[in-house]
């Protein structure tokens, strides 16, 4: 690290991050509901569908 | 008798704007550049090593390649490897780029950052000027820009993230797109102190730009000289905080928006005084000219939204076109980016004040002029506005011209043209000289002039010039 990374920037990002990070694992998690729910839906095609 | 080495010693420059970080520098030997990795960095760089996380980046078109050479050719003691990267043809800096070339850097930084968190290691700078574009696209050029993650540790680059992206860009969306210019004179980035005071007071009602930019900067006047809080309580995150915090600004960074309306010669390319037919001879005659110039590099100076920057290209030539509006030069590079052109960079500079040297012994940041490396200028619609519109004599155009490239496409437009006539309107015609004769004359000190036409259904002529070699003392006689 060579950066001054600032006391007061140090500080209230740790703040933000704590407020934001709920909501973020939230909807990370709604996010890979809704993807699991698709791909159980419709299932990718299988390779050997397209032989018969 | 002293012994000397038979050997003469290597011929090694290093870069003058690469001091900052301890892990490593920038230098050219035998004219070739180099990255030499120091010692103090070596457990991280084994480590990107031998997770193979740079190689991860490189293919996805995010970090610029580079090549593991002997550590022979370093530069100075200490060193741990040695890197050849791709060299970029033309540095150029983040006061130059338009808000979608600042906006697209910022957001490439913020990827890697994501992507690095993700693999274990932290992004430790976030400056604009590690980045750059090449083939179209921004790139990570800094390949030591990545430590290990160190649990609890916050982003270190945050606040440099801050400075040099999301105030500046915010300044550029919310208040005025000049204000990009402040990055020339706030080399490491704009305080969020003075963009809060010039940021209108909407900008509060953003949740990301009250956090990272009003609060931040309120945060930073508490603690600033302030025996710092975190050595007696470091502050923590977890890797999920961070990744909340990364994910937040990207998201604010990404609804800064500017749509260029209304600068003055965004709207040119359509309402300018040409007729059909002569705007068909133009591109006749200037595709001509420069298919029969030489070399690979096309600066078009006052290249508006790139009619002739993509004839340049469409011909194989890689273009650098400089337009003062930004309005113009952000509608060309959101033309090239939706057509996937690759050899074009658009860029916001003012060719009668091109960037100066700047930061440390004014080295640190090379000058436009000492980054020069067109083989052909082309000055279309140009003349008039330094001429006429600046007040600059025409030798001393022809000058800047041979100082850029030893080839130049030029138009001269005569006093009778209406877009002259327009810049005549409201001043006394104090430049007798400026006619096509004395055109010739004055450029006739630099170049040769190797074909001149007359464009069909207008008064305007194309000149294709190549400088004169000899006594550069001829040169200085145009006043």
């Amino acid at each position: 690290m060579y950066l001054d990374p600032g006391s007061g920037s140090l500080i209230l990002q740790v703040l933000i991050a704590s407020i934001l990070a709920i909501p973020f694992l939230l909807r990370s998690q709604i996010r890979r509901l809704v993807r699991t729910m698709r791909s159980s839906e419709c299932p990718p095609k299988s390779p050997n569908e397209n032989e018969s | 008798m002293i012994k000397t080495s038979q050997r003469p010693a290597p011929d090694i420059a290093r870069d003058e704007g690469s001091f900052r970080d301890p892990s490593g520098f920038v230098y050219r030997r035998e004219g070739v550049l180099y990255r030499q990795i120091n010692e103090s960095y070596a457990p991280h760089w084994d480590r990107l090593a031998s997770t193979g996380f740079l190689d991860e980046l490189v293919r996805a078109g995010l970090l610029i390649p580079h090549e593991l050479v002997d550590v022979d050719l370093a530069a100075a003691p200490s060193p741990h490897a040695v890197i050849r990267p791709t060299e970029i043809d033309l540095v150029t800096y983040p006061y130059e780029w338009t808000f979608g070339e600042l906006r697209d850097a910022a957001l490439l930084t913020l990827d890697i950052a994501r992507r690095a968190l993700a693999a274990g290691f932290t992004l430790k700078d976030a400056s604009a000027y590690n980045i750059q574009f090449w083939n179209g696209r921004p790139v990570l050029i800094d390949t030591l820009s990545f430590e290990e993650a160190v649990p609890g540790q916050p982003w270190t680059a945050y606040r440099q993230y801050c400075e040099h992206f999301l105030a500046p860009l915010a300044l550029m969306a919310l208040r005025d797109v000049r204000l990009g210019l402040l990055l020339r004179d706030f080399l490491d980035g704009v305080p969020l102190d003075l963009a809060v005071h010039l940021l209108p007071a909407r900008s509060r009602l953003n949740f990301g730009l009250l956090s990272h930019l009003v609060l931040h900067a309120r945060a930073q006047a508490r603690y600033a000289g302030s025996a710092t809080a975190e050595r007696r309580r470091p502050p923590r995150m977890s890797p999920l905080q961070m990744a909340a915090l990364i994910d937040n600004l990207r998201s604010t960074t990404e609804r800064l928006t500017w749509e260029p309306e209304g600068t003055p010669w965004e709207s040119y390319a359509e309402n300018n005084t040409y007729a059909e037919q002569a705007a068909a001879d133009k591109d006749r005659l200037v595709r001509l000219a420069l298919e029969t110039s030489t070399g690979t590099v096309v600066w078009d100076l006052g290249a508006n939204t790139g009619r002739f920057s993509q004839i340049a290209a469409a011909l194989g030539r890689e273009v650098v076109a400089l337009d003062v509006d930004h309005g113009a030069s952000e509608r060309h590079y959101r033309t090239i980016k939706a057509t996937g052109e690759s050899s074009v960079l658009p860029l916001v500079i003012d060719v009668a004040n091109p960037s100066p040297g700047l930061g440390w012994r004014s080295h640190e940041r090379k000058s436009l002029l000492d980054r020069a490396n067109a083989d052909v200028v082309l000055a279309l619609a140009l003349v008039h506005h330094l001429a006429i519109g600046r007040n600059i004599p025409l030798g001393s155009i022809s000058e800047l011209f041979a100082k850029l490239a030893p080839e130049a496409i030029v138009e001269f437009v005569p006093k009778e043209d209406p877009m002259v006539q327009r810049l005549l309107a409201s001043r006394p015609d104090v430049f007798p000289d400026y006619t096509l004769a004395g055109f010739r004359s004055a450029f006739g000190r630099s170049f040769e002039i190797l074909s001149e036409h007359q464009i069909k259904g207008s008064l305007r002529t194309i000149l294709h010039l190549r400088r004169r070699t000899g006594p550069t003392s001829e040169l200085e006689d145009w006043r």
